[in-house]
């Protein structure tokens, strides 16, 4: 059985006054089975929400270079064209939960009618009003909300219930995957906790979920699988418990670090030096100037994609024996 | 139900504006003694139609200036002339609002009336079809230009508005009106310099509409010119900030198409600012309808002030259209604001 | 830190640059125009016809020639003091003036006239004359006059005219027209009587009868005036003479239908603009500032009250008003000022009460209030130095309505008589008629330089504009 999506080279640069940014610079990953989670993990201004808007095809104006294949079950959707992906794949098989929903509601629009609009809109779907509305309150339920809430504005909700909506807009097609852009970042602990369970449901129920967060412990409680950005790209992929009991990158290394423990002695450590500029990237591999076990190789060559495990892979010179050959013949030069 | 507490305070307001308006305009008259010579001309005009009627039945002359004297003194008494003004001045706001404001000295109404409310009454149709005229082609025009130049930031014609917004800013709308009849009129003889019909007006609906219209052409391009820049600048800028907004980027994530991103999602909510600039621009345009009447001899109440104070200066004249003007905004400000308070359901004056 | 970037903009910008330049030559230019302009400008000289009597009516500027390339006769005035010859003959003492008069290709003067300031005489009245000697060696007398004489119970010596100067239209003057009836038949056998004469006095005074008989052409080439005074004593005689004749056109900007040099008036525009728009901006801004201060700080009932009246205020259709004030207290400048600062502050001071509110909230203000600072040394050292980004901004934006506002009610004869303004020259050029026969010299210049002084200002916004409504600026997100 194919995976549910798969993304291989992805691109997205910007250009800017200053310079091209490079937002999405080379990315690959996939999702395996039906009803799985992936977290994309990684500090702010990396990339990540341009990953999911690349996927989604939503670019800006100022897009320099857009290009790579998304394949949803097995299909090209990035072949097709824009009008055909606009009508066949977004929000009907790809839905996104945007960060920031506090402004991503119209705000003269009422929550029932705002719901309902793409399928109302879709010239494919020819359900009856009354079932579709039946269906779209049975959403907001779900995502538990009071059934006051059809009739309301923007304005009239505040920031938990925005995100609930948010969430089940993006179900009213019963979608394929959903991209979750830092989903609860504005949202205190206990609302952020209710739409963690939710999603735990949803996905219980066979919906595989792309989550995108720079909180790497809210990713691991939901997600089976983690992909660690660093400056455009992926810097390791594995399954949580990879990820966070034996790191095989520097830099997850240091991400996990910098998380504070209740039962720790020690302290949260910064990462040291300033996060990448994505005008302005070093050469070699991104994370070198930051590294702490930094090699001659570093700064000298891109890394490629290299095996740490069995279903873990990471972007990184010390898991590559002949490099490290190379590196120490570097070295005695 | 929920809109209409916000409507309310805004009522109040313009019902502020309403009453401080014509509480200056009685002040002013009375602190003046404006007030004492508007009531005594009224009181003298009715007593010279009296004694015409009473020179019939009164023959001793004597008899007759005995008689209109206790008139005199019935009706100044009466009229509250023989008590200090200030304790007139409700009697007077009633006054001012009823333009009951006596005869005028020297303006005529077209019928020949010399009442004050006749000469002010029967100009308000013109105006209100000039500024309506006008206003409409603005908004019309100011829609779509500032729309079309929005999905062109940067350009060339993008900068042409913004530049004629900035310049219009520092262009009187009434020496435009002039530029205009200096070249369209004069130069090339093109349409006519002034009036609303031609002398004598030609016969027939159909050509007085059409000679109307060509008398209205010049004043409404002036209007438009200095109104239609600002205005669609406003458009524009509103639509592309509204454009820049999360939600406009969540419909085109939601596979809206564009017509509809941009028919319900950025016009849509578009509408409540622009309807703002719109009030905005009210003062704007009526002062420039003052101006612009009196610069083409468009027989409105604009023009009506620049005839009240040429020559022997009228002032019941001058009161009773300040007070006209004043209702006018004030109606129209009542209807924007209704308006915007449906457009909007955000209004709310916590912010 | 703010006001810096201000500076900063106004300097380092090619528009800021503009605008300061542009608005530094008009204080310059004001300033010339101050010290050089006699006191009472308005009343003595600018609305006092007889100042401009000498002066061609609704004459263009001469710059026009240069564009059309029509024959235009130059405006000529010329004033002689002695006399040149004086020489006896009988008992008279004749003394003679010769002035020479070009005319050129095509160019008739419009109209002459003569003025004789300062007569004292003994006995007898001075007899005056004046005779046109014309290139082709023709002589016309246009005119004889005798300086009126010794009244009864008056004593010599006598003088005359020395407070009203003789003028003499001879354009016009009845006894120039029998002169030319005379003229016209001796010379040329013409028959023509005076009515006929009368609207064609300076083309038979400068032409001959041209072949078809029924007009004059023009006769170009050079004409002495021989201006003569006829006395009885040493020591009678006139102080001066003085020639005018009228041109097609006139000055660097023409004049208007009384013949006032547009170019003085427009000139003197300049410092009252720049007064309105700086005071009015000044004031009002300042008014603003200190009661949304004092509305943000205080609040309570103070707050109340101001911002009900600046709610108030600022939704008042102004111009209305405006014209009733003025109408009723009279047409003042200072008036005027003092109306458009009443109604131009609450803008502001809704905007500042909304920026306090929010400072007052901050911690820095939090915590200099603690440390026992006074409400007013608050208010003085930290809340003001924040306003007055939009303080200077507002200025800016204020001055050109001020400007625009004070010439709109000029437009509708509400304009101080006592100094004239661009919106006067306006109006008048309007109430004339003068735009309805095309004279553009008196409508386009004002008006420009009206569009001038307020887009000078306008520049200054433009150029501020980014650094006081940072949301203005065109940006991208990039993530």
């Amino acid at each position: 059985m194919a995976p549910v999506l798969q993304v291989r080279d992805l691109y997205l640069h910007y250009a800017d006054p200053a310079g091209v940014v490079k937002a999405v610079d080379g990315v690959s990953f996939e999702l395996g089975e039906p009803g799985t989670a992936l977290g994309f993990v990684g500090e702010s201004g990396c990339g990540k929400s341009s990953a999911a808007n690349a996927m989604l095809r939503i670019l800006p104006g100022n897009t320099a270079r857009y290009e790579g294949e998304v394949w949803l079950d097995d299909v090209c959707v990035s072949s097709l064209d824009a009008e055909e992906f606009r009508r066949t794949v977004r929000w009907r098989r790809m839905a996104l939960v945007p960060q920031g929903a506090q402004n991503s509601l119209n705000p003269v629009m009422r929550v029932g009618k705002w719901l309902t609009e793409p399928v109302r809109q879709s010239r494919s779907s020819d359900i009856a009003p009354d079932v579709l509305e039946r269906q779209a309150r049975g959403l907001l339920e779900r995502v538990g909300l009071p059934a006051g809430a059809w009739n309301l504005y923007p304005h009239e909700l505040s920031g938990g219930m925005k995100q609930r909506v948010m969430i089940a807009g993006a179900l009213i097609f019963s979608p394929r995957l959903l991209i979750m852009d830092e989903p609860t970042s504005a949202l205190d602990v206990s609302v952020q906790a209710q739409i963690m369970n939710l999603l735990k449901d949803l996905k219980a129920e066979g919906l595989s979920i792309l989550f995108i967060t720079h909180d790497i412990a809210l990713a691991s409680d939901i997600c089976d699988r983690l992909a660690v950005v660093y400056a455009g790209q992926i810097a390791e992929i594995g399954s949580s418990e990879q990820i966070l009991e034996q790191p095989a990158h520097p830099y997850t290394r240091r991400l996990l670090g910098s998380i504070p423990r209740l039962h720790d002695e020690a302290l949260p450590e910064f990462i040291p030096g300033a996060p990448p500029d994505l005008r302005n990237l070093p050469g070699g591999c991104r994370f070198h100037p930051r590294c702490d076990v930094p090699l001659a190789v570093c700064p000298e060559r891109v890394p490629v994609r290299l095996k740490a495990e069995a279903g873990q892979d990471v972007w990184c010179w010390l898991h590559d024996r002949t490099v490290n050959q190379v590196a120490l013949e570097i070295q005695d030069e | 139900m929920r809109n209409l507490i916000p409507l309310a305070v805004r009522a109040l307001t313009m019902v502020g504006v309403f009453f401080v308006v014509l509480l200056l305009l009685v002040l002013t008259l009375g602190l003046t003694g404006f007030s004492d010579r508007i009531l005594s001309s009224v009181v003298g005009e009715q007593i010279r139609v009296e004694r015409t009627t009473l020179a019939e039945t009164i023959r001793d002359p004597d008899e007759l200036e005995r008689v209109l004297a206790a008139r005199k003194a019935e009706l100044e008494s009466f009229y509250g002339l023989d008590i200090p003004w200030q304790r007139r001045l409700p009697a007077s706001v009633f006054r001012v609002m009823r333009l009951d404001l006596g005869e005028a000295r020297s303006l005529r109404s077209f019928a020949g009336s010399s009442r004050i409310a006749d000469i002010v009454l029967e100009r308000l149709p013109n105006t209100i079809l000039l500024m309506t005229t006008s206003t409409v082609i603005v908004a019309l025009t100011g829609l779509a230009g500032g729309l079309y130049v929005a999905t062109r930031p940067g350009s060339w014609i993008d900068r042409l508005v913004s530049g004629l917004a900035a310049v219009t800013y520092a262009i009187p709308t009434w020496w435009i009106g002039i530029l205009l009849i200096l070249v369209v009129s004069v130069h090339w003889r093109l349409l006519p310099s002034g009036g609303m019909y031609s002398t004598p007006p030609p016969e027939g609906g159909w050509l007085r509409f059409a000679d109307l219209a060509r008398h209205a052409v010049l004043p409404v391009l002036s209007m438009v010119l200095v109104s239609v820049g600002p205005y669609m600048y406003a458009v524009r800028t509103i639509t592309l900030n509204i454009a820049q907004e999360d939600f406009v980027g969540m419909a085109r994530a939601r596979g809206l198409s564009e017509t509809r991103v941009r028919n319900a999602h950025i016009l849509r909510v578009a509408a409540p600012p622009i309807v703002t600039g719109l009030i905005f621009g009210l003062a704007g345009s009526l002062s420039g309808s003052i101006l612009i009447e009196t610069v083409f001899n468009w027989q409105g109440m604009g023009r009506l002030y620049y005839d009240a104070l040429a020559g022997t200066p009228d002032e019941g004249v001058i009161v009773a259209l300040t007070f006209m003007f004043t209702l006018m905004y004030v109606a129209i400000r009542l209807l924007l604001e209704t308006l915007y308070i449906f457009l909007d359901p955000r209004v709310s004056y916590a912010d | 830190m703010r006001v810096r970037q201000i500076r900063d903009a106004l300097l380092k910008t090619p528009v800021g640059l503009l605008g300061l330049l542009s608005l530094a030559a008009q204080v310059v230019l004001s300033v010339w125009v101050v010290v050089s302009y006699p006191d009472d400008f308005g009343n003595r000289v600018w609305s006092n016809p007889i100042h401009w009597v000498d002066n061609p009516k609704a004459a263009p500027p001469t710059w026009i020639g240069r564009v059309d390339n029509q024959p235009r006769a130059d405006h000529w005035q010329t004033v002689r003091g002695e006399p040149e010859t004086v020489e006896e003959k009988g008992r008279n003492l004749i003394a003679s003036w010769n002035i020479p008069y070009i005319v050129e290709e095509g160019a008739v003067p419009a109209f002459l006239a003569l003025t004789v300031r300062d007569v004292r005489f003994e006995e007898r009245a001075p007899l005056l004359a004046l005779t046109l000697i014309r290139p082709d060696e023709t002589r016309v007398s246009v005119l004889r006059h005798a300086v009126r004489g010794p009244r009864e119970g008056e004593e010599g010596p006598y003088e005359r005219h020395f407070d009203a100067p003789l003028r003499i239209q001879l354009s016009a003057d009845e006894s120039t027209l029998s002169s030319l009836q005379e003229f016209l038949a001796e010379e040329y056998g013409l028959q023509m009587d005076a009515e006929e004469i009368r609207p064609r006095v300076m083309d038979i005074l400068f032409g001959m009868p041209d072949a078809a008989g029924d007009g004059f052409a023009p006769m170009s080439g050079e004409y002495t005036f021989l201006f003569q005074t006829a006395t009885r004593v040493e020591g009678d005689g006139i102080g001066s003479v003085e020639l005018v004749a009228g041109g097609d056109a006139f000055g660097r900007m023409g004049t208007d239908s009384i013949g006032r040099d547009l170019a003085q008036g427009l000139l003197y525009g300049l410092p009252t603009a720049l007064v309105i728009g700086v005071v009015v901006a000044l004031l009002s801004t300042s008014i603003g500032t200190v009661l949304g201060m004092a509305s943000g700080y205080l609040g309570g009932a103070a707050d109340t009250v101001i911002q009900r009246l600046s709610d108030i205020v600022a939704n008042i259709p102004v111009l209305p008003l405006l014209i009733f004030l003025l109408f009723i207290i009279g047409p003042n400048l200072t008036v005027i000022i003092g109306i458009l600062i009443a109604f131009s502050w609450p803008g502001l001071a809704i905007q500042v009460r909304v920026m306090v509110l929010h400072m007052r909230s901050s911690q820095l203000i939090e915590a200099v209030q603690s440390l026992g600072s006074s409400r007013w040394r608050v208010m003085y050292r930290h809340i003001l130095p924040q306003i007055m980004p939009y303080f200077l901004a507002q200025i800016i934006f204020t001055a050109p309505s001020a400007i625009l506002a004070e010439a709109g009610l000029s437009f509708l004869g509400l304009g101080d008589p006592s100094i004239p303004t661009w919106g006067q020259i306006l109006e008048a050029g309007f109430r004339t008629g003068g735009v309805y026969v095309g004279y553009w010299w008196w409508i386009v210049p004002p008006g420009l330089l009206i569009v001038l002084v307020a887009s000078t200002f306008m520049l200054l916004s433009l150029a501020i504009e980014p650094v006081v409504n940072p949301r203005l600026r065109q940006t991208r997100r990039a993530d």
